[in-house]
């Protein structure tokens, strides 16, 4: 017994058992106020000012400039873009990553090799992912155009073509047609290697949907006399239903996140056509004229779309952890 | 005699057939299987095969040949014009050490956290808990101008007066830069709380008993019970760490400073010396590929906050 327990006896319970817990909870909890709880509220304040390039005046404008960024039409478009982006990565990967969930899951000697190779992509990084499909889209070293050369199709113009989100259209209808006619093929770039890159984790997730399914209810499916294809639709899609918009989920949150693939095939461009919000973020806060103000006001509208697709992943989360 | 041999024969004959037979049936699976695996790794088949093609070969007409004509492994070995002495070599050792930092203050901080919320009673437990859960919807991307200022405010500091400028430390083209924000983590601390929990409070109760002092329990009860999710949360943490781009885009601007993800970037641009660029993609994939491979039932695990026994 050390001398120092007397007097630690002295203090009410609940406080003794604070005390000793704290020393455990100190290092996260100061880390954690630093980098992400004072990080929101600076957020919330540096909205509240335009300052010039050097940072050496501020002037006070309040909730103006939170109108101004968000009525805008930039921010307008910027959001646009994200939501296709977010479209044209989400749901191909998906639908390739069940796909190749469902080859992979089948009872065959080697199998393992190919659910390996198929979530492979998971360990590539959003830079070399970009720079393994720059291979394939770069201008002048790019060998899909010579793939499409020697089947007839045309060659694409991929990381400088625009498409629709490229000069004014008079009406939304106008824009709505253009997306089918005239199509966004720097966004579509940007989407090729993301989609790439997250079919290794939608099939490692779709996989492991795929096992808890038991097998009775597809005995009993073949008793009934089910086909492969009334069997997919009949059991596996709505028994795998929750896992897909779990990994839906996800993908929309990575989505959200992307910024290195645009930053290296397209910077964003032609003139914004792949500019999405982060990337917006980036532009506006870290390039000149610095406008921190206006960037972080774009990032509070991040943060809150964000907020309700990580909820929304929670819910999920949470029915499978606390299920069991 | 001839008889009894005549019917083995013909059973090995029709069992042989039925083997034949049932990979005959198999065929159509392994030819989709073998096609869906070529049309996913033709992206990094097409960087690889590029890697190894002298620079001659990028700037002729056309696109490169996708066969390596002539197999300069000297992008990745030479002296003088090799990933080993471009500064890729430089790039991919500041990426291991940054992760490897990063990695070892997440086991740190969250096994200490996680042992408090899922052992320790104290007042606020729950709130607590629910703040640490809450930083998982806080992305750092969406902080990432004030987490920046701050970092210029504390490099500045650092260079600027005299009792903290002997340190050295950098914050802004520094490893403490690199690694500060991402030391703690809420998925961490909530993946090893989960596993913590189903450790029987028995084994801490005899501990206890034996005058074990928390920290005592926690490094030789609790951690080697937990290997299996520490295993799983440094994983997670290293593959995260080195595969970041936007954080260390941010605070390196010293081309010696620069993490591998950064780096192929920049050096893909430069058609003078794209082939080593390849290379270095490569490089920087080859690890991550590994990782991924021999720890996947791991990241199952934690891809689903522990609750499914990969």
């Amino acid at each position: 017994m050390s001398a120092a327990a007397p007097a630690r006896r002295l203090l009410p319970r609940p406080v003794r058992e604070f005390l000793v817990a704290l020393p455990f909870l100190i290092p996260s909890l100061f880390l954690f106020g630093a980098f992400v709880f004072y990080p929101l509220g600076k957020s919330v304040y540096l909205g509240f000012f335009i300052s010039n390039p050097f940072r050496t005046r501020q002037i006070y404008v309040g909730f103006d400039q939170y109108r101004d960024v968000l009525t805008s039409s930039d921010f307008a478009t910027t959001l646009v873009v994200t939501g296709t982006f977010t479209l044209y990565t989400v749901v191909p990967a998906l639908a390739i990553g069940t796909f190749l969930a469902i080859i992979a899951n089948q009872k065959l000697p080697g199998i393992v090799i190919f659910r390996t190779i198929f979530s492979s992509t998971l360990a590539a990084s959003v830079a070399i992912s970009a720079v393994f499909w720059l291979v394939l889209l770069h201008p002048s070293l790019g060998v899909l155009n010579d793939g499409f050369e020697a089947i007839g199709l045309p060659r694409v113009n991929w990381l400088a073509d625009g498409g629709w989100a490229v000069g004014e259209r008079a009406t939304a209808w106008d824009v709505f047609a253009a997306w089918f006619i005239d199509p966004n093929w720097a966004l579509i770039s940007v989407s090729l290697a993301t989609v790439w890159m997250n079919i290794g984790l939608f099939t490692i997730i779709v996989l492991a949907g795929l096992q808890t399914i038991p097998d009775e209810l597809y005995e009993s499916a073949r008793i009934d006399g089910a086909g492969r294809w009334s069997e997919f639709w009949h059991v596996t899609l709505p028994m795998l239903s929750p896992t897909l918009f779990f990994a839906s989920v996800v993908g929309m949150i990575f989505a959200f996140q992307s910024f290195g693939q645009i930053q290296i095939l397209t910077q964003g461009g032609p003139a914004d056509a792949s500019k999405v919000l982060l990337f917006s973020i980036f532009q506006t806060g870290f390039e000149p004229p610095f406008r921190v103000g206006a960037a972080s006001v774009q990032a509070l509208a991040l943060f809150v779309i964000m907020l309700g697709l990580t909820l929304a992943q929670f819910r999920l989360i949470g029915g499978r952890v606390f299920y069991r | 005699m001839t008889a009894v041999a005549g019917a083995t024969a013909r059973k090995n004959a029709s069992r042989s057939s039925g083997v034949v037979r049932r990979w005959l049936r198999r065929l159509p699976a392994y030819t989709l299987l073998i096609v869906c695996s070529v049309i996913l790794l033709f992206p990094l088949y097409v960087t690889a095969v590029f890697s190894l093609h002298p620079l001659t070969e990028f700037l002729k007409e056309g696109a490169p040949s996708l066969w390596p004509s002539f197999w300069q492994w000297d992008n990745y070995f030479a002296s003088g014009e090799g990933v080993s002495d471009t500064p890729v070599g430089r790039y991919l050792f500041n990426s291991f050490v940054m992760s490897t930092v990063i990695t070892l203050g997440q086991l740190i901080t969250a096994t200490l956290s996680a042992y408090a919320f899922a052992f320790l009673k104290f007042p606020g437990r729950n709130a607590l808990f629910v703040a640490f859960l809450a930083t998982m919807m806080v992305p750092l991307e969406v902080s990432i101008i004030p987490n920046f200022q701050t970092m210029q405010w504390l490099d500045a500091h650092f260079t600027e007066q005299a009792w903290l400028s002997w340190t050295h430390i950098r914050f802004i083209d520094g490893f403490p830069g690199l690694v500060a924000p991402f030391l703690a983590t809420g998925f961490g601390t909530f993946l090893l709380r989960q596993y913590f929990m189903t450790i029987p409070r028995e084994l801490l109760d005899a501990a206890e008993m034996d005058g074990y002092g928390h920290l005592r329990t926690l490094i030789h009860v609790v951690m080697p019970l937990g290997k299996g999710a520490l295993a799983t949360l440094a994983i997670f943490a290293f593959l995260q760490a080195w595969n970041q781009y936007l954080w260390p885009l941010l605070v390196t601007n010293d081309p010696n400073m620069r993490t591998v993800q950064i780096g192929i970037a920049a050096e893909a641009a430069n058609i003078s010396r794209i082939n080593v660029a390849f290379a270095g993609t490569i490089m920087a994939f080859l690890p991550m590929l590994l990782l991924v491979v021999a720890f996947q039932r791991y990241l199952v695990r934690g891809l689903f906050g522990g609750s499914v026994k990969g």
